[in-house]
């Protein structure tokens, strides 16, 4: 393997890599040509660390040359949003002011776990600010921009990690999500993205918006290539006090055992309202393919979803109180006065949403007793324009950035673990559905996603 | 005539941004009110049944 094109995935990258029939430094030199192309276009990037890449290729293909075990993701190169922590780069978390910030002193977690396995970072990603975000807007360096259709929304917050991924930048990028900002990315730009279950990999390293709900999780263009990130940054962290200290549960020996012994059903009632016809249509497809006929009804998903906004708003108005008040000027104009709004909340508000999730936990996991996987719509439409501002869904004018998270909220809010799959419309664009499982059963939405892959019924090739 | 039923909710803003001490500009103001009587209405919805005294929330802090 000369040549690393866009749609080479993480796994053949790695075993080109380590057998010697390709070279780190390639695969390096060739993905930050394309960085250097396409981002003008797709605006992913905030930083490109260039020589720490081809510093790593070139230790990575001594390694190889010397016989030694490289990793099983040698070579792959890999890109964080950037509210995750790059040694000696600020890290923004897409504002202005965090620039401000002395640079990091070591690399987050996930990124060291992930180039101990022989994965390379390249740079860091365009996400809108602080992560309160659905719509990959930025006021200070510009949208990210979807690869499928540049004037369109890359989705938020982790913009800049689906637009580098559905742009064949990368193979395989991180985000972070809080109410869908994995997830609606994945949708609107087509690829395969990982939500975690809540505490599952360490966040220790990386600048959070609000800690009872943050997850960071790979964006990547095929289910193996999540499986096999996911399983090397997995493990306890004494770091992040959310942390598990469950040992790792490798999934990506299990992608191959199908699905006939799953109980997959349909998420009922609350998702399957206020959705256009393409997302409906995409949860149908999925559907049918895998035979499920059984619809299950989460209760109160509406309480849910209004709760995880009271407590997003209260945490992340709280974590920028001293920005507020020295630095308001200097926020993007999208998030400012929402954060000063937030600042505000009643404690009233916050506590009883907070008890309110412990409910809704256990009533959901009786409602899903005898489920594995179920599947939701991820987003109500496919990738609106970058200047749209409402949407009409079931006759219906709402705007768009509160509600690209109607069907992800509820999910997040009590940390399930969610597999977003793709859906590609032929000369249209993509949309994905939410494969949903129960808590640290991560295996059973990735095989799923894995098998409906292989029937080509979701797949994320580059744009 | 503003509705007596109604909260003052840019007084609460106002009151509530000087005790919390976050200086509010002006020209930020009624984004701000418009932001939080937005909460509030999720508030009402999403709050608007009691939950039972022994529902405690679950932490995950551990000493």
């Amino acid at each position: 393997m000369s040549t690393i094109d866009k749609d080479t995935t993480a796994a053949a990258i790695a075993t080109a890599v380590s057998t010697g029939k390709a070279t780190a430094a390639t695969v390096v030199e060739q993905v930050l040509q394309r960085i250097d192309t396409l981002d003008e276009t797709y605006n992913a990037f905030t930083s490109v660390v260039a020589g720490r890449a081809r510093q790593r290729a070139a230790a990575i293909d001594s390694a190889v040359a010397a016989g030694k075990a490289v990793g099983p993701l040698a070579g792959v190169p890999f890109a964080v949003k950037n509210l995750i922590d790059i040694v000696g780069l600020p890290t923004l978390a897409g504002s202005r002011i965090n620039a401000d910030n002395p640079p990091a002193a070591h690399d987050a977690t996930l990124v060291q776990r992930l180039e101990a396995s022989g994965a390379i970072l390249v740079g860091g990603l365009n996400m809108g600010e602080y992560a309160y975000d659905f719509t990959g807007r930025n006021a200070h360096v510009g949208p990210s921009c979807n690869p499928r259709d540049p004037t369109r929304m890359t989705g938020g917050s982790s913009g800049g990690s689906g637009a580098a991924v559905a742009g064949g930048l990368v193979p395989l990028a991180l985000g972070s999500d809080t109410n869908g900002s994995i997830r609606v990315p994945s949708s609107l730009c087509g690829t395969f993205g990982l939500k975690p279950t809540y505490g599952r990999l360490s966040r220790a390293g990386s600048f959070l918006f609000c800690d009872s709900l943050d997850h960071l999780g790979p964006l990547a263009r095929s289910v193996w290539d999540l499986a096999a990130s996911f399983d090397i940054m997995q493990g306890p962290d004494a770091a992040d006090p959310v942390c598990t200290e469950r040992p790792a549960e490798p999934t990506l020996s299990r992608l191959d055992e199908g699905v006939a012994d799953l109980r997959i059903a349909i998420a009922g009632d609350y998702f399957e309202r206020q959705l256009q016809p393409v997302a409906a249509a995409a949860v149908a497809t999925v559907t049918k393919a895998v035979g499920a006929t059984r619809k299950v009804v989460l209760p109160d998903a509406a309480r849910a979803r209004g709760c995880a906004y009271l407590i997003t708003a209260a945490e992340g108005g709280t974590l920028h109180l001293p920005r507020l008040r020295t630095r308001a000027a200097d926020f993007d104009p999208e998030t400012r006065e929402r954060f000063m709004a937030g600042a505000l909340t009643p404690a009233a508000w916050y506590i009883q949403a907070q008890r309110f999730r412990r409910q809704y936990r256990q009533r959901v996991l009786e409602a899903l007793q005898d489920v594995d996987v179920l599947i939701a719509p991820a987003t109500p439409m496919t990738a609106p324009r970058l200047d749209q501002i409402m949407m009409t869904i079931d006759g219906v004018e709402m705007p768009v950035r509160a509600n690209l998270g109607i069907f992800t909220q509820p999910i997040s809010f009590i940390g399930l673990p969610v597999v977003a799959a793709p859906l590609q419309q032929p000369g249209g664009l993509p949309i994905a559905v939410q494969l949903i499982a129960k808590p640290f059963d991560e295996q059973a939405a990735l095989r799923v996603a894995h098998w409906l892959e292989r029937q080509g019924i979701c797949t994320a090739p580059a744009a | 005539m503003s509705d007596p039923k109604k909260p003052d909710v840019g007084a609460y803003i106002d009151a509530m941004a000087q005790v919390v001490g976050v200086p509010i500009d002006p020209q930020y103001r009624d984004s701000v009110i418009a932001n939080f009587e937005r909460t509030a209405q999720v508030a009402a919805l999403a709050l608007g049944e009691e939950l039972p005294d022994d529902l405690i929330n679950a932490p995950v802090f551990r000493p």
